[in-house]
């Protein structure tokens, strides 16, 4: 985890440029990439690296920050659920008027840029500090946040998703937590979003056939191949997220979910170790991998029978894991109906 | 006089059929064009009206003589430069029947050419078109439907699951051989890419054209409208084609977890090509699992093929010639006794006949298709090493025959912006 010790003098003598702090990624990572959650701080120390730097460069050119602010990252990275190679979805929330928004839209720039040289791929949804949308003071963040559950649009909900995904990596924690309360302030008043939120994510892609075999990608690039990622993990994600919603939960990781939602009786006991299993899983097959673009993809002929079951047995899990939550769902919507 | 009727009956349907087959050709260009790429649409689309003129001339010259005429178990001898006003023909007047079957000889040749797809040298087509109309479809069809040996020992192929169908096929397996795969098709670790056809409103409405086009193949093939036995020839070639569609939309499903359609549309066909040896000699319900079988063999049989590295841009070689051995075969296990008595041979294996009906069909379709592939491979080999190649430069399969074998696009505008891009270097 980042720790204060990072002062911007530190980074100045550690790394004088981006390239230089990728040279160092290159070299540790390899190492640190056996266990999730090291490989997750190892993620968390990069990137606040790259932020810290970042705002020592605009300092010297434009001054220090006009105002007191929160580097929110969402996405894998809100999750503390990166592999070894992750994309960018990050944004600002920061205190006071409009007229800050050029510092930090530049600011934003600069963070894009830098963290892209460290290998975190820009994201393609730019959904990322140097996009207006993403970058925002306190208070239009909340007319934001309104506009899109108004909205209810499927686009929309998404964006509400991405966000409660997202935690402070560096500045003012309460930003967002407040945002946070907003958001299930809202829901509570609108019960029928969770089920529009739920049924948006239910339907997961079918990764098992009629045979009970796996169906990977039949064209393109990664024919052969199940996305890990979609197939496998991404039902216990969503489900906790809709979970989280429902409890009002703040903490964004999937496994933090879980442990806050510890005494929920509508949660299987197992769902969590195989949820960890299955990151550990994923970090032990593609660590080899050289790039974002197939991080997450394995191919289904290398692997063993083993792993074919173990995979399939994690599908079957989060499938009744979303089940559970969706029932659940509607039963909440049904008592809000009925109140 | 009086006029005979029934004569002039049987003469009408047949002209009206003749009409519904070479309508096929129309199907086959929506077909072919939609399965392959845009820049080679109007190539694709145009070889067809000229491989039918070229199939006409040929069949006119020598091929109808080689199968109809008078000669010996091997071929026909007579009958050359075919045609008069007033010689009549198994109850047709002798130029309906010679339309009727210059149609299905011209289908055999559309069908070979689906193994030429995108790659093939104009030059090359016309050579092979002249060819496989004179020494392979005639011998084949002479064999079977003609006075041949084939016919002698009873085989069953009402409208020419062998005789079109597999005969096409096995001159496109040599072809796609000879040519190799299309540039792009398999990346240098073996895997293969999947060169998406370009509009799949085209293939579906070829398949609907072909569809209807086959109740003048099979339902013509009664060659009369005594009995109006082509009533039922057509209730057993609908249900055939609809268990086709249904069964490979099922079985792809089921496999790949997506519904493919260019898969559905080729197990339509599939049905179709495996009833049309079938359809005189089967029960309804034997039809629709003839379909059945069609449209799910014909789901592994692309993958097969896209494995083996044989690269069958418009599936000719699974929807005719895997559901063509099918069709054929399945007659020896399903041909009812009384239709069988009607039609010619014997009763099928689930019908008492034994393995006798089973057997001659198995030694029909495997000599039928292996005279098909040897000579069309031979041809080929010889064509490619006469003719400097029978494949287009790797820069004009780029650019696409459009522009290359014919000097303009079918699409021009939808094409300009790539066309130029490549035409840059050379300029």
């Amino acid at each position: 985890m980042y720790s204060n010790k990072n002062s911007f003098k530190e980074i100045d003598e550690e790394f004088k440029t981006y390239e230089e702090l990728r040279k160092w990624r290159d070299e540790q990572i390899h190492g640190v990439s056996k266990n999730h959650e090291e490989l997750n701080r190892f993620h968390d120390e990069i990137m606040t690296k790259v932020i810290l730097s970042s705002i020592k460069k605009l300092e010297s050119e434009q001054g220090k920050p006009p105002a007191r602010f929160a580097f929110i990252v969402m996405g894998s990275a809100g999750r503390c659920e990166q592999s070894i190679w992750s994309d960018q979805d990050h944004g600002f929330i920061f205190e006071g008027e409009e007229a800050a928004k050029d510092y930090f839209l530049k600011l934003g720039e600069e963070i894009v840029e830098g963290l892209s040289i460290c290998g975190y791929e820009k994201c393609e949804g730019k959904v990322m500090a140097n996009n207006p949308l993403w970058c925002r003071s306190c208070k239009q963040w909340k007319e934001q946040i309104d506009q899109w559950l108004d909205e209810e649009s499927w686009e929309s909900l998404r964006n509400t998703s991405i966000f409660i995904d997202a935690r402070v990596l560096i500045g003012n924690k309460e930003f967002l937590q407040n945002k946070k309360q907003q958001i299930f302030t809202r829901l509570e008043d609108q019960p029928h979003l969770l089920k529009r939120m739920g049924d948006n994510v239910e339907s997961s892609k079918k990764s098992v056939g009629w045979f009970g075999q796996l169906i990977p990608v039949q064209k393109g690039k990664n024919k052969g191949m199940i996305n890990f990622k979609e197939t496998v993990l991404f039902p216990f994600v969503n489900a906790l997220r809709l979970s989280a919603y429902l409890e009002q939960i703040e903490e964004p990781s999937t496994i933090g979910r879980f442990q806050a939602l510890e005494n929920c009786s509508f949660l299987e006991n197992d769902a969590l170790s195989a949820f960890k299993e299955a990151l550990q899983f994923r970090l032990s097959k593609t660590k080899v991998s050289q790039n974002y673009d197939n991080v997450h993809f394995l191919e289904v002929e290398r692997l063993s029978k083993q792993d074919k079951t173990q995979i399939k047995k994690w599908i079957d899990q989060g499938d009744s894991l979303m089940k559970q939550v969706m029932k659940q769902l509607k039963n909440k919507g049904r008592e809000e109906g009925s109140q | 006089m009086k006029v005979d009727e029934i004569f002039l009956l049987n003469n009408v349907w047949i002209i009206v059929c003749f009409a519904l087959v070479l309508l096929m050709q129309g199907g086959f260009i929506l077909l072919e064009a939609g399965s392959t790429r845009m820049k080679n649409a109007g190539h694709i689309a145009g070889k067809t009206i000229f491989t039918v003129g070229i199939a006409s001339l040929v069949f006119w010259a020598v091929g109808y003589g080689f199968i109809y005429g008078e000669g010996n178990a091997f071929i026909g001898m007579s009958d050359f430069f075919y045609g008069d006003f007033d010689s009549v023909v198994d109850g047709l007047a002798g130029s309906v029947d010679f339309m009727f079957q210059l149609a299905f000889a011209a289908i055999a040749l559309t069908i070979a050419f689906g193994g030429f797809a995108e790659r093939a040298k104009l030059s090359a087509y016309i050579v092979f078109a002249i060819l496989f109309s004179a020494l392979i479809y005639p011998v084949v069809a002479h064999w079977i439907w003609g006075d041949g040996w084939l016919a002698g020992l009873g085989k069953q192929d009402f409208a020419g699951s062998t005789v079109v169908h597999l005969t096409g096929a096995m001159a496109a397996l040599a072809a796609t051989i000879i040519l190799k795969p299309r540039i792009g098709k398999y990346n240098k670790d073996g895997s293969s890419n999947d060169l998406a056809g370009h509009n799949q409103v085209y293939t579906a409405l070829g398949v609907l054209i072909l569809w209807v086009g086959w109740f003048g193949f099979n339902g013509g093939s009664t060659l009369e409208v005594d009995g109006a036995f082509f009533g039922y020839v057509a209730l057993t070639t609908q249900l055939a084609a609809a268990a086709g569609a249904i069964a490979a939309m099922l079985i792809v499903s089921m496999i790949t977890g997506k519904a493919d359609v260019p898969t559905m549309l080729n197990g339509a066909l599939a049905g179709l090509v495996a009833i049309t040896a079938s359809t005189a000699f089967v029960a309804p319900w034997a039809a629709v699992i003839i379909g059945l079988i069609a449209g799910f063999i014909v789901h592994f049989s692309m993958v097969f093929f896209d494995r083996a590295k044989i690269d069958d841009p418009i599936f000719a070689l699974s929807v005719h010639g895997v559901a063509g051995i099918w069709g054929t075969l399945s007659t020896g296990f399903f041909a009812t006794t009384a239709l069988a008595e009607m039609n010619g041979g014997s009763a099928g294996l689930f019908y008492g006949g034994g393995f006798t009906q089973l057997g001659v069909q198995f030694i029909g379709v495997s000599v039928s298709g292996i005279y098909a592939f040897v000579v069309a491979f031979v041809i080929l080999k010889v064509m490619d090493k006469v003719m400097g190649g029978i494949r287009v430069t790797e820069e004009e399969e780029i650019v696409g025959l459009d522009l290359s074998e014919h000097g303009s696009y079918g699409y021009p505008e939808n094409i300009k912006e790539s066309n130029d891009k490549i035409e840059k270097p050379g300029a």
